[in-house]
């Protein structure tokens, strides 16, 4: 007998996520993703200035503050055909590659455990790292502090976890070095974000955004600027955060990839895969220290990558669909040309069932994110991500006693392990532009703006951004200086977007298809299948709500 | 800038909904009229999660100015401690991948960084539709959950003063 469950809402805030699956023998066979609540935001933007466009677009999302601001003042100079100081590029490469560290590191930790046995922690961790947190007096603390939360019956972060369950096989020893580093990983998230902050001006909702540049003044003179001083602290909050990173997090990674080497085979879902090029090394936007393209159908002999942020490669083959979603029409559009008429329906599973568009590339929906962009890399022999991926995989298959190659990646513990990749590559490179900047300071060039000017009749652009959850666009239509429209196709409409006119599903419907599932009562399988993507639709509402709601329904067919 | 401030006042909620942003606007509200002694940080916290751990391990006293789902008049207002909310079983987070203020609270805790008080000063919303201005019903309560803030403040030894200067937008 089929059963399906319902999860509603998987993410932090209520009504935003709803996953249903149907289980037969244990297994799934259908899914839907459905965004529950309506993104309309970009209409508030027609009419304005698309000067100002990136302080609106900052508010979007809780998380991913910083990646709109970016992808928004990138699509204006886009539309004006806009060159920016190459300083101005450096100091976009550290905001961004720090959001990302700071962002990566905090996702990560997510599991936990009671019962380990201290000594074995100690060995485990060890035998991993030589990391200074790995003392079996730190982790013993870390024990009883999550006992106490325990026994006080209030499980707090730990809730909901479905501890217990028969999928939940990582050693109880694996679990207490991940609580222990997960409670050590957020004086790093500190660490990145203070170093963000300080080039930055504050963080959450950075203020050195401009279209032409950045408005972060250097002057080595001046103590109000940025700075040697400031740039050496920068310097140094990035280096402990790579040695986390090196020492931690990829170790960490590592072990759970062995640890959970059975479940290499499932979650891989749509094997397209789209990401863009970013840390741009000059002023034109031509060249890139993190490479971009497509991959189709798993094929890595397939890639073809997007060259510059001019690329019609990008600008031709994007469109959405909205034959499944609660929008008026069943049309395919370039985003330049869409409207956002909601028409709400209620949730139909062979028709309208989510507020989430379905973006396609070239008729084909595409999986977004860092495996994305590890994989593209390293099709492309990109040497950096060859260096990490390489060492990654050996050190995986030693654990797991098993040879394991780039085609494991393709998976639900591999989209993990990428992200921990990306982590890893953009410690190093923030480092690099870190001295790029300060060479080219050093040169004496101090510029960090190119004055835009906004030409009568009608401009189209295009800015795109690699953030943390992956490739992010928005698009940009002005009508005598001011914005007519505007539409963000964001990382997480590309994995959590519906079907489209083809009845082709999206790729968190097609990751769940063929995960096993233990306990239909305790999805948990389906959790960490959507987790692994690090979904992000809670973009938006931050209520506190009185009613606990219930997380899971579950019904026979 | 890594220096410990007794007393913290957070403002969460979205810009971009309206009433949603409460928290917010009453930020920009404060920081606009008001000047405030050393001791006292203020931050929008806009609805950044976890995030916003480092803000709120620096602090003793922690007020949270936010939207609330309860059952009662849009723009009453009301009032709680980390208490109340949890024995109300008020629960801001769905899952373990996305943590909300309590778990964010007891995480701090664990790391034995985590604010003595807490208070939260919550409104009841009136219009969550897109928008970046409060609704008019919310738009007096900027005053009034200033006056509640200032009334706790005072209790605390904290004075705020009002801007001489200040832009009446």
């Amino acid at each position: 007998m089929a059963q399906r469950i319902v999860v509603d809402p998987i993410t932090r805030i209520e009504g935003h996520l709803r996953i249903d699956a149907e289980i037969n023998n244990g297994f799934i066979n259908k899914a839907w993703s459905s965004g529950q609540m309506w993104r309309g935001i970009e209409t508030i933007l027609q009419g304005r200035d698309p000067r100002d466009a990136w302080i609106f677009t900052q508010r979007i999302c809780g998380v991913c503050t910083t990646v709109h601001a970016l992808a928004s003042v990138r699509c204006v100079e886009n539309a004006l055909g806009l060159e920016i100081p190459i300083n101005a590029q450096y100091i976009r490469n550290l905001v961004l590659s720090l959001h990302a560290l700071h962002d990566h590191i905090v996702h990560f930790y997510i599991l936990s455990a009671l019962s380990a046995d201290i000594k074995k922690t100690v060995q485990l961790a060890n035998s991993l790292s030589n990391w200074p947190g790995n003392s079996a007096k730190r982790f013993k603390a870390v024990q009883e502090k999550v006992q106490s939360l325990v026994d006080s019956g209030q499980l707090g972060p730990f809730a909901n976890g479905y501890w217990g369950h028969p999928a939940m096989t990582l050693p109880p020893e694996a679990n207490l070095m991940a609580v222990s580093h997960y409670l050590e990983a957020l004086d790093y998230q500190r660490k990145a974000d203070m170093a963000l902050a300080i080039i930055a001006g504050k963080d959450p909702h950075i203020q050195n955004m401009s279209v032409g540049g950045v408005t972060t003044a250097i002057n080595l003179d001046n103590e109000n600027t940025l700075n040697m001083e400031r740039l050496y602290w920068v310097k140094q909050l990035v280096e402990e955060v790579r040695g986390f990173i090196q020492q931690v997090y990829l170790p960490d990674v590592i072990a759970i990839g062995a640890l959970y080497k059975d479940w290499l085979q499932y979650g891989a879902g749509v094997t397209n895969y789209l990401a863009v090029p970013d840390m741009v090394l000059d002023t034109k936007s031509d060249s890139f220290d993190l490479p971009g393209g497509t991959i189709m159908g798993g094929d890595l002999g397939t890639v073809k990558p997007f060259t510059s942020f001019h690329d019609p490669y990008f600008r031709d083959n994007v469109v959405e669909c909205i034959a499944r979603s609660w929008y008026d029409g069943d049309w395919t559009k370039s985003p330049y040309k869409e409207d956002t008429i909601p028409k709400y329906t209620d949730f139909q599973d062979d028709g309208k069932y989510s507020w989430i568009k379905a973006p396609r590339f070239q008729g084909q929906p595409m999986q977004v994110g860092p495996l994305a962009q590890v994989l593209i890399g390293y099709a492309q022999g990109h040497a950096l991500t060859k260096k990490y991926v390489d060492d990654v995989l050996a050190r995986i298959s030693s654990l797991a006693k098993v040879k394991v190659g780039p085609a494991v990646l393709q998976s639900t513990p591999g989209r993990h392990v990428a992200r921990a990749v990306r982590a890893a590559m953009l410690a190093d490179l923030s480092l690099k532009h870190w001295d790029l900047l300060v060479d080219n300071i050093g040169k004496g060039d101090l510029e960090i703006f190119n004055k835009p000017t906004f030409p009568k009749g009608e401009q189209l652009g295009f800015g795109f951004h690699e953030a943390p959850r992956g490739a992010l666009s928005h698009w940009i239509v002005i009508q005598d200086g001011v914005i007519k429209n505007y539409q963000c196709v964001v990382p997480s409409t590309w994995n959590a977007g519906p079907r489209d006119d083809k009845d082709k599903p999206g790729p968190y419907e097609a990751a769940l298809v063929g995960n096993p599932v233990a306990e239909p009562e305790k999805p948990l399988e389906v959790l960490r299948t959507v987790h692994s993507f690090d979904p992000c639709i809670a973009c938006a509402v931050h209520m506190l709500d009185p009613q606990g709601r219930e997380l899971v329904k579950v019904k026979a067919l | 800038m890594a220096t410990s401030s007794p007393i913290g006042i957070l403002g969460v909620g979205n810009l971009l909904l309206s009433d949603e942003g409460f928290g917010v606007h009453f930020i920009r509200y404060l920081n606009r009229r008001y000047t405030l002694p050393d001791q006292v940080a203020v931050l929008d916290g806009g609805t950044s999660g976890i995030m916003l751990a480092p803000f709120i391990e620096d602090v003793r006293l922690l007020y949270v100015i936010d939207t609330v789902a309860v059952d009662a008049e849009p723009g009453s207002i009301h009032c709680f401690s980390e208490d109340d909310v949890r024995a109300g079983n008020i629960q801001a987070r769905m899952s373990p991948h996305q943590v909300g203020l309590l778990e964010i609270l007891d995480i701090c805790r664990l790391r034995d960084k985590a604010p003595e008080r807490v208070r939260m000063i919550t409104v009841v919303p009136a219009d969550l539709g897109t928008g970046i201005d409060l609704s008019a019903r919310l738009r007096p309560r900027l005053a009034e959950v200033m006056a509640v803030l200032t009334n706790l403040l005072a209790g605390e030894n904290v004075f705020p003063q009002e801007k001489e200067t200040a832009c009446r937008a």
